[in-house]
């Protein structure tokens, strides 16, 4: 993992001494509201529904066991005894007081963390592949890259008062499982006819009120070039993004109004013009990044196929864990672990602090001491030896961790929604914790197959409704939670936005729509089709007929 | 939030401390619990309540105050609007961090949802 060097710890440590001081001249009155705002925004302090937040970033996902459980700690000292994980691959606390944060925050720069850029109109947490370094499918390990970038956009100064918020996400893998077709840049790791590797810039996409996919502004970028490609794209933005209308502000309505072609020349050129004086990442930088990601001392061993078959037979409920929560690693006789924060009719991404110590304990055991956080609120165990899988299986089950739906329908994403947002239009976690009970039974969700369900409780669609299979958006009509369902969404290489498929359901009749949406399925598909599948091969005439003919 | 031009309101904020939602109450003092807000049922009067709040910013003891649509019935005060119930009793989702006003009886928390 990166480990902080002088600058960085340095840099941490005076941010979180400077909000002290800010805090402090808040509570005296030194400092109004409209002038603390913008600064508490800075690092990572909303004002919520019900208390302030603190929002934490988790650089591309990644974590030590030491980190883990510094955050159990905050959650059990200043908060009331857990986290909650979200779709950026931040965690949040939901009920600090202002006068603890800088005490928070100073504790987090102990571990190498902040709650820096989490917020406001910057370069957000640069978020990646949850798999990376570990994936079979890896063409190469984006956290270098993740890392890079980081360390590039944290307070450069030409982009701390973008016209909104900018996000960034990278893959280096065949599959992209950090939904970057979404984001304002996402970059893909590739291969050329060459066989060099180099990047797949895409740019222009993002969720909220306007969803739209990214494109390609450069389809292969040498990787020594990717700063001042992307200080390019960012130096296009900040002169030419809209800044007169904050709906319109993000740069996929620059790239919308201005079209791909147009944006491509513009980029380009800034980029010839920049390119004199801005020096590619000279190739030892990149090794010193490159050699804090280097692959832990595995054993060598052979995969473990007998064994675990034969383990799973003989208990029906880890056959199942591992047939939906382990995934290939790229070390022979490993597996990669998803530990589902998605009980059954739990809150998705919520785990409590005795949990987040249990996990970095089993980290520690079983792994290298590392875990990773994913986009989809779940936690994953990177390096686990086949042959220990039982064994940490058994662990997982007796905390509750051990929920064998990693993929499947009761593995949705949601957003907090209004049980703690200030801008939501209706609740989305009680949708989510009736869907996971109407869908309980492990055996139906493996029959069902891959589906992804996610619910935003307002349009800024935080919890990614647009590309869930199955999208649900929670609105208000006429003083009632209303409930709008979205089908065909996807996040990947392959991504699409889901189309509305009719008028809103109220509350009491979202839980049941959802499911004729997928007995429809069960009833239409073909073998070996997963609902994607289905609904791209039929589109949504069979669905709309199922849910509204009776109506 | 729909505001109503007629019927009884309160003013509520975030207490600047901590960020809990609190209520204004008799002699300016900020409580917890809704049913000890004072309410108000003419536009006069609620402005009147707002200076108070305002000079409670003022003070450093609250943020954001604004006023919401109540009913109220003896001593129960209730919000008209399902966001405000929420927010003055706690997340639906977590019956064990509930404050107990007396409208508390009569929410179907955490959802009246079919299982
Ligand atoms: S989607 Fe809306 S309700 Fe959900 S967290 Fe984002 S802003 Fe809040």
């Amino acid at each position: 993992m990166y480990q902080y060097d002088g600058f960085d710890q340095e840099f941490v440590r005076q941010r979180s001494a400077q909000f002290r001081d800010q805090v402090k001249r808040r509570l005296s009155g030194a400092l109004s509201e409209a002038e603390f705002k913008p600064l508490r925004l800075m690092n990572g302090v909303y004002l919520e529904l019900h208390a302030y937040l603190l929002r934490v970033a988790i650089p591309y996902g990644t974590l030590s066991s030491q980190q883990l459980k510094r955050l159990a700690m905050i959650g059990r000292k200043w908060d009331r005894g857990y986290g909650h994980f979200t779709t950026r691959q931040n965690i949040q606390f939901n009920w600090p007081k202002l006068e603890d944060i800088p005490d928070m925050l100073d504790s987090l720069a102990e571990v190498e963390m902040h709650a820096i850029q989490t917020s406001g109109a910057c370069i957000r947490n640069v978020t990646a592949d949850q798999f990376s370094g570990v994936a079979k499918d890896e063409i190469e390990d984006p956290r270098p890259w993740a890392e890079i970038i980081r360390q590039w956009s944290s307070l450069h100064p030409e982009f701390t008062f973008l016209p909104r918020k900018f996000k960034v996400s990278i893959t280096g893998s065949s599959e992209d499982r950090a939904a970057i077709k979404v984001h304002d840049i996402g970059l893909a790791l590739k291969k050329n006819d060459h066989g060099d590797i180099g990047f797949e810039v895409m740019v222009g996409g993002g969720q909220g009120r306007t969803p739209m996919l990214a494109q390609t502004i450069r389809d292969f970028l040498p990787k020594s070039e990717i700063l001042p490609y992307l200080e390019a794209i960012m130096r296009v933005y900040n002169q030419f993004g809209r800044r007169d209308n904050k709906y319109k502000a993000r740069i996929k309505i620059l790239v919308h109004e201005t079209g791909i072609e147009k944006l491509r020349s513009l980029v380009e050129a800034e980029y010839e013009a920049l390119r004199a004086s801005f020096i590619d990442l000279p190739q030892a930088e990149v090794s010193r990044i490159q050699n804090f990601f280097t692959a832990p001392p595995y054993q060598n061993l052979e995969d473990q196929e007998a064994l675990l078959n034969q383990q799973a037979q003989q208990n029906t409920g880890f056959g199942q864990w591992l047939q939906a929560n382990r995934t290939g690693h790229k070390q022979p006789g490993y597996a990669v672990v998803t530990i589902s924060l998605k009980p059954i009719g739990g809150i998705p991404g919520d785990i409590s602090s005795d949990q987040m110590d249990y996990v970095a304990d089993l980290s520690e055991r079983y792994g290298f001491g590392e875990i990773r956080v994913t986009h989809e609120q779940n936690l994953v165990l990177p390096d686990i030896r086949q042959d220990q899988l039982f064994d940490l299986y058994q662990d997982l089950v007796s905390q509750g961790l051990a929920t064998a739906n990693a993929g499947l329908i009761s593995d949705i994403i949601s957003c907090p929604g209004m049980d703690y947002c200030a801008l939501a239009t209706a609740r989305s976690i009680p949708i989510a914790q009736a869907l996971s009970r109407r869908f309980e039974d492990i055996t139906s969700q493996q029959n069902i197959g891959p589906l992804k369900i996610k619910i935003s409780g307002c349009i800024n669609a935080c919890g990614h409704h647009h590309v869930g299979h199955i999208g649900i958006l929670g609105l208000e009509r006429k003083g009632e939670e209303h409930y709008q369902l979205s089908l065909g969404g996807h996040a990947g290489f392959e991504a699409s936005i889901g189309k509305i498929v009719g008028p809103s359901f109220k509350e009491h009749q979202i839980v049941d729509a959802v499911e004729t949406v997928v007995q429809t399925y069960l009833d239409l598909r073909t073998e070996d089709e997963i609902f994607l599948d289905t609904y791209r091969r039929l589109g949504d005439t069979p669905f709309k007929e199922a849910l509204y003919a009776a109506a | 939030m729909a505001k109503k031009k007629e019927g009884p309101q309160i003013i509520s904020a975030h207490r600047l401390r901590d960020g809990r939602p609190v209520f204004l109450g008799k002699d300016v003092i900020w409580q917890d619990i809704i049913d000890n807000a004072v309410i108000v049922h003419s536009e006069k009067d609620l402005e009147t309540l707002m200076v108070e709040a305002k000079n409670s910013v003022e003070k450093q003891e609250v943020v954001e105050p604004y006023a919401l649509s109540v009913t109220h019935e003896g001593n129960m005060i209730r919000p008209d609007h399902y966001r405000e119930r929420i927010r003055a009793l706690g997340p639906s989702i977590l019956p064990e961090f509930h404050l107990q006003p007396s409208f508390a009886a009569l929410e179907s928390h955490p959802t009246h949802l079919p299982e």
